[in-house]
């Protein structure tokens, strides 16, 4: 009884999901056999169940979609390094999330004790026995509660998107997971986690989605139907940590092997790179399949005929049975088995599958091109092209960041010729818009020699993207806020209060808010108001704002730096209205008798070399004002002096 | 270990492949007796009436074998052995001892031939049990290879000698263990990184009172003035005398032959082979590793290089020389002869058929 | 008579059909002596067959080939008179096993081919000197299995031999290069391996091959790239020079100028490549050693 007991436990089970929820790879490879698709050459369930047969493992659990299961099957019997597992398929056409396929297992009932859970798109070698048994022992010794320790790759790459995306904060002895967070930019950290023990704030690593979880991994997320993938799990867990004690272990791969996910594109072009620089070894082309390995990373397959002048470059892959013509560049590519390749083309950083045929004097840059398309001669495709299988491109074509299919099945693309439609992203309504669905990454700073600065402008780039929306956002709020303040009159104190909560919940920093609040103030009338005032009118209903707003200005604006701000969001102001154009002069007159600006920070402001003209007249205005600032500083030296 | 009823060959053969591509047999020796036992296995299964009908299975299987691992050269070696094995017996029936048997092309064959050479098509009595006995005789002498060259250990290393060597290799060891027990001598290895096996063999030897110093790989050449001897293990010999060994070797034997210091090797019959390095960019020669031993993935320059992390080192013919095999020692020159004596011509392509 | 017609028969087959070696031609006619021959006595057979030899040698066709192949039928020829009854099954005996003979010797070339085929590895730069038919037939061989490599020529003076190879090479479609043979020190660092014929096998393991081949294996050695000579076995001779003077005049000059031998105004036609130079020999008895070459012609002779 006590032996058939332990030879239970023994048994490892896996389970792979090999259905994804998500159509980055569209049209290249369609949403639910999507783990078939080709990296170098071989299907991506090929290396997952690689992975798991050299790891020691036997059973396997293999989840997919009820449409795709066949073709699944199919697959499994063909890749030569699986003969040896068993393999189980559990098929379900109602699931539509990871959070779904956990709650079908759980109901199936097939999971008998810990095991090893990783999507179909896993690449790598990482052998796992030694893992599951630190599990074990983990949960035996130290944490009943332990739940799931999710296995993350360390990344030394800080332009790896997925990387930048994620702060885990660990303990640093147990490897425990205290605190995760996925958002770009800043976040902030509970104090409470530092305080009481050592930890790791790690934002370099990568998921790599191999998870060793327990039984009680399934149940959990049956209890839980908000737990849609797996960071709603992680956040749910830390969040809700007495509650459902469970807790969450990490573990980082480090120079014990490699394991990569395929998500998307960027992540897919950042793996074959892995594979072609064999850190996934033994799982390289030349062991798996039929391949000769040369310098510089060139993989080339039997049967080719290469053409005299046929350039091949580094980190190149030719597959099978493939024809190159004369005077043809290849380079960072990965080229599928019976591909046609005419003369004079030339292809850089792209993936064709199988059965290609290119002709003549065509580019191909940066692209995927499916299945059995043809290009005819003289087609330029460049830029994250993506292609479906069985597309035929025109001669003389040029295309850039379109996806093409070879028929209409969605009915919203264009037709571009007989077997090529392309597919409009802006009129599809039906895609999901917080996913941002990333082509391949084909700005120089993703491949070669990074320039700090071109990082930096392409981050600049898109921050700058957002603060508009932010700024925008934060200003109306902030007009708004005063135009009721003065027509209520609302307290001063409130409207600060107000303005500050503004300030905080669209991230603003300090010099910012001074600037919008100012401007804000200064354009609180409505453009229909503004034509009915003339230039006498105007200035006086502005002052007594002002005047109203005193403790508010007073609030913000108390040093040097924020009278700066200040005057250039006067100036600014400015620029755009005529009215205010016109009593500038009298306003900074105004807001210095107020004791808001300094004399200081005046003729400072005066001083600065503008180039525009409309920055020069102002200044000209106030040409007069300043003079009398001067004298009345000498007067009050002069008093001093006397005095003194 | 096999598990034999029931599996058909097929599976048989993937199974030894996948085990060979997974490594999980490390050692040159286990792979050479594995495949024995396939190949016994195979022999004794297979349906056969002629000699040359084993004969062509046998070579199928060997295509097989030899496709999917190009850079395995003991399987090679091993499976073209057994082939002459089985040649040998057959002919040695045949002719019942008139003429001397010798199975080579040569010229004196080619003149003296009486239409054409022995085709194997015939049914030889009792070649089953010859052969199986002489299987038996090649696993007995595969086994002792270590043994038998360390018996020549005393004849090469005198008292208060310096010898250096590279990494770990099982042979070496052996040899340096035997000559310890008569001679008093002094022992340097180098570490062989980005693996470091060679701190194993130092604590191996000095656990048995073999005064070791490990050094680093750079350090080489500095001491080698000092050396006496180079001992070193292989990986394989080439057929024209050329070896097949740990990476670091090169360097070794030319620093060596700077300063006269004979280089000696140790290498089982099993090990010599019958290819010939084709090329210097070593296509189909060396076996590049994960670069994982030579650079972290976490280093941010990962993305920037490209990293080579090669098994294994050619040392031509010229830096070698001596060689001490289980029968004796040879020079780097006589190296085709022994190749003669236990392969034969006609198998070394094995993917053509004979009729 | 007889001396006449062998002597005419040779002549025909060697301008009749240039693609054939000297070595064949003469083996070829020797066995037609054989098939005509009316003596009743093998010593008869013999003084014949030897007349014959001599006429080959003296022709006026380059004998380097000649005489090794033509030693090798005698050898031939020695074993078979051994065990059979009359003279007349004698020679048919005889007649048969040199038809086997010859049709062995006739397929070396593509043997000699195919062994070397896996050393042609896509991308090499390879050189090579004067015209030799087995270099080209590995060169048709490899072209035809998708290989891809540039080949350098030497011109090889005075006959300029090289250029014939060169256009040979360019109906093949085979990218080459002429170059001159001065400036073999200037293009080694460029090819990867060095890929020559040879006209005889000497038993030490070196070649006698056209001249200039000397000084391209010293500087292949110099260079440190491999030396490769690809030869049919019956070129294998049982001689042992041990420098260039050893080579005897016959070899050395041409008919023409054979009279002339301390004139230094004829020029040497072949040279002498020490075995220490050559890497490997492409034989159709397998890839060799330079040192293995005298146990293949122990086994034979001795």
């Amino acid at each position: 009884m006590s032996t058939s007991k332990v030879q239970k436990q023994d048994v490892l089970q896996a389970v792979v999901v090999a259905s994804f929820f998500h159509k980055n790879f569209w049209p290249a490879a369609d949403g639910d056999s999507a783990c078939l698709m080709p990296l170098v050459n071989r299907p991506l369930l090929h290396y997952t169940l690689d992975m798991l047969e050299s790891s020691g493992i036997v059973d396997v659990i293999v989840f997919c979609s009820s449409g795709s299961v066949d073709r699944i099957k199919a697959s499994v019997q063909r890749a030569a390094g699986a003969r040896r597992l068993n393999v189980v398929y559990t098929t379900s056409d109602t699931c539509r999330s990871f959070g779904d396929v956990l709650r079908h297992l759980d109901a199936c009932a097939l999971i008998r004790n810990d095991f090893v859970l990783l999507w179909g798109n896993v690449v790598g070698q990482l052998p796992l026995l030694p893992l599951v048994k630190r599990f074990k022992s983990l949960r035996q010794s130290s944490d009943r509660g332990a739940v799931m320790t999710i296995v993350y790759q360390q990344s030394g790459d800080p332009n790896t998107s997925s990387a930048a995306d994620q702060t885990i904060v660990l303990a640093a002895d147990t490897g425990r997971v205290l605190f995760h967070n996925r958002a770009r930019g800043k976040i902030s950290l509970p104090l409470e986690l530092v305080l009481n023990s050592t930890v790791n704030i790690r934002r370099d690593l990568i998921d790599t989605n191999v998870v060793i979880c327990s039984t009680a991994v399934p149940p959990l997320f049956a209890d839980n139907f908000d737990f849609q993938t797996k960071d709603d799990f992680v956040k749910g867990l830390l969040i809700n940590e007495e509650i459902l004690n469970s807790t969450l272990y990490a573990h980082v791969v480090d120079g014990d092997g490699y394991a990569g996910e395929v998500f998307d594109w960027p992540s897919y072009q950042r793996v074959t790179r892995d594979v072609m620089h064999r850190w996934t070894y033994p799982q390289v082309p030349e062991v798996v399949d039929k391949y000769s390995l040369r310098y510089g990373n060139v993989y080339i397959g039997e049967n080719l005929k290469l053409a005299l002048t046929c350039n091949l470059g580094n980190d190149t892959v030719v597959g099978s049975d493939s024809r190159f013509g004369s005077s043809t560049h290849i380079s960072n590519t990965v080229i599928g088995k019976n591909c046609t390749i005419g003369n004079n083309v030339t292809i850089e950083n792209s993936y064709l599958f199988n059965g290609v045929t290119v002709n003549d004097k065509s580019v191909i840059r940066f692209s995927v091109v499916g299945e059995n398309c043809t290009i005819k001669e003289n087609s330029n495709i460049s830029d994250s092209c993506i292609l479906g299988s069985g597309v035929m491109i025109e001669p003389n074509t040029n295309l850039k960041l379109m996806r093409i299919l070879s028929s209409d099945l969605t009915n919203k693309s264009k037709k571009l010729s007989a077997k090529a439609y392309a597919y409009d992203t802006e009129n599809d309504s039906d895609s999901d818009d917080d996913q941002d669905v990333r082509g391949l990454t084909f700005r120089k700073r993703s491949w070669s020699i990074n320039s700090c600065s071109s990082s930096d402008n392409d981050d600049t780039a898109s921050v700058a993207a957002s603060i508009p929306d932010d700024t925008c956002m934060f200003y109306s709020e902030v007009v708004d806020s005063l135009i009721r303040g003065f027509e209520d009159h609302v307290h001063c104190d409130n409207l600060i209060l107000e303005i500050n909560s503004s300030r905080y919940a669209y991230n603003i920093n300090y010099r910012e808010a001074n600037f919008q609040v100012i401007r804000a103030m200064l354009t609180l009338n409505t453009k229909a108001e503004l034509e009915a005032l003339n230039q006498v009118r105007y200035y006086a209903q502005l002052q007594s704002k002002l005047d109203y707003f005193l403790p508010v200005l007073k609030n913000y604006i108390k040093t040097m730096d924020s009278c700066e701000d200040c005057l250039s969001a006067i100036e600014d102001i400015a620029k755009g209205e005529e009215l205010l154009n016109t009593v500038i002069v009298k306003v900074i007159h105004h807001l210095y008798n107020m004791n808001i600006l300094s004399e200081e920070s005046i003729l400072k402001w005066h001083e600065k070399e503008e180039d525009t003209q409309f920055a020069k007249t102002i200044r000209e205005k106030a040409n007069k004002l300043i003079e009398w600032l001067k004298d009345a500083e000498e007067e009050t030296d002069s008093d001093e002096d006397d005095s003194s | 270990m096999l598990d034999v009823d029931g599996e058909t060959h097929e599976m048989l053969l993937d199974n030894y492949i996948s085990n060979l591509k997974r490594k999980k047999w490390e050692n040159n020796y286990v792979i050479a007796e594995k495949t024995v036992q396939l190949f016994r296995h195979f022999i004794d299964t297979i349906q056969w009436s002629t000699t040359i009908e084993l004969l062509n299975q046998l070579r199928e299987y060997g295509f097989k074998i030899t496709s999917a691992l190009p850079l395995q050269f003991i399987v090679g070696n091993i499976i073209r052995r057994i082939l002459n094995i089985i040649r040998e017996e057959h002919t040695a029936a045949r002719k019942s001892s008139e003429e001397e048997i010798d199975v080579q092309e040569s010229l004196h064959k080619i003149v003296t031939s009486e239409d054409d050479v022995d085709d194997y098509n015939s049914i030889v009595p009792e070649l089953k049990l010859s052969i199986f006995e002489h299987l038996d005789e090649f696993q007995i002498e595969i086994e002792s290879s270590n043994e038998d060259i360390s018996k020549q250990a005393l004849e090469h290393i005198h008292s208060n000698e310096i010898i250096l060597t590279v990494g770990k290799s099982s042979e070496v060891e052996m040899f340096l263990k035997e000559a310890a027990k008569d001679r008093t001598f002094e022992v340097f290895i180098t570490e062989c990184s980005p693996l470091n096996h060679g701190r194993q063999l130092a604590l191996n030897l000095s656990k048995h009172k073999i005064q070791s110093t490990l050094i680093p790989d750079s350090t080489m050449f500095g001491i080698m003035s000092r050396v006496n001897k180079v001992i070193i293990g292989v990986d394989s010999v080439m057929a024209n005398g050329g070896l097949r060994t740990f990476n670091g070797c090169h360097a070794v034997a030319l620093a060596a032959a700077h300063y006269s210091v004979p280089v000696i090797v140790l290498a089982p019959m099993y090990k010599l082979s019958s290819r010939y390095l084709s090329s210097y960019n070593q296509d189909a020669f060396n076996e590049f590793v994960s670069p994982d031993g030579v650079l972290n993935y976490s280093d941010s320059v990962v993305s920037k290089v490209d990293v080579y992390n090669p098994t294994y080192d050619y040392v031509p013919p010229e830096n070698v020389t001596l060689f001490i095999s289980n029968n004796g020692g040879h020079s780097p020159s006589y190296v085709y002869r022994l190749l003669s004596e236990i392969y034969h011509p006609l198998d070394y392509d094995l993917s053509v058929h004979n009729k | 008579m007889l001396k006449k017609e062998v002597s005419e028969y040779f002549s025909n087959i060697m301008e009749k059909e240039s693609d054939i070696s000297a070595s064949i031609a003469a083996i070829t006619t020797l066995l037609k002596l054989l098939e005509h021959d009316k003596s009743e006595t093998v010593q008869e057979l013999d003084l014949n067959l030897q007349s014959a030899v001599e006429v080959i040698t003296n022709s006026s066709f380059r004998i380097t080939g000649v005489s090794s192949g033509c030693a090798l039928f005698m050898r031939f020829i020695t074993f078979a008179k051994l065990d059979n009854i009359t003279f007349a099954e004698c020679k048919k005996v005889m007649l048969d096993r040199g038809k086997v003979f010859l049709k062995k010797l006739t397929d070396a070339r593509n043997k000699v081919a195919k062994i070397t085929l896996p050393f042609f590895v896509d991308g090499t730069n390879i050189l090579t000197h004067s015209k030799s038919r087995v270099v080209l037939e590995a060169m048709k061989l490899a072209v035809n299995s998708q290989k891809r490599f540039h080949v350098f020529v030497s011109e090889s003076s005075p006959d300029k031999s090289g250029t014939e190879m060169y256009n040979c090479l360019k109906a093949l479609d085979i990218p080459c290069t002429l170059i001159l043979d001065s400036a073999v020190g200037y293009i080694m660092e460029r090819v990867d391996m060095v890929m020559v014929g040879a006209e005889c096998v000497v038993e030490s393991g070196g070649i006698i091959n056209k001249i200039g081949s000397c000084t391209m294996a010293i500087c292949a050695k110099e260079f440190k790239k491999p030396f490769y000579v690809l030869t049919e076995s019956y070129k294998f001779s049982r001689m042992y020079p041990l420098n260039q003077k050893d080579l005897p005049n016959n070899f050395i000059y041409s008919e023409n100028n054979s009279n002339d031998d301390n004139s230094l105004s004829a020029h040497p036609l072949v040279d002498y490549t020490h075995p220490s130079y050559i890497s490997l020999l492409f034989t159709d008895l397998g890839i060799l050693m330079p040192s293995a070459v005298s146990d293949e012609l122990i086994k034979l002779y001795l």
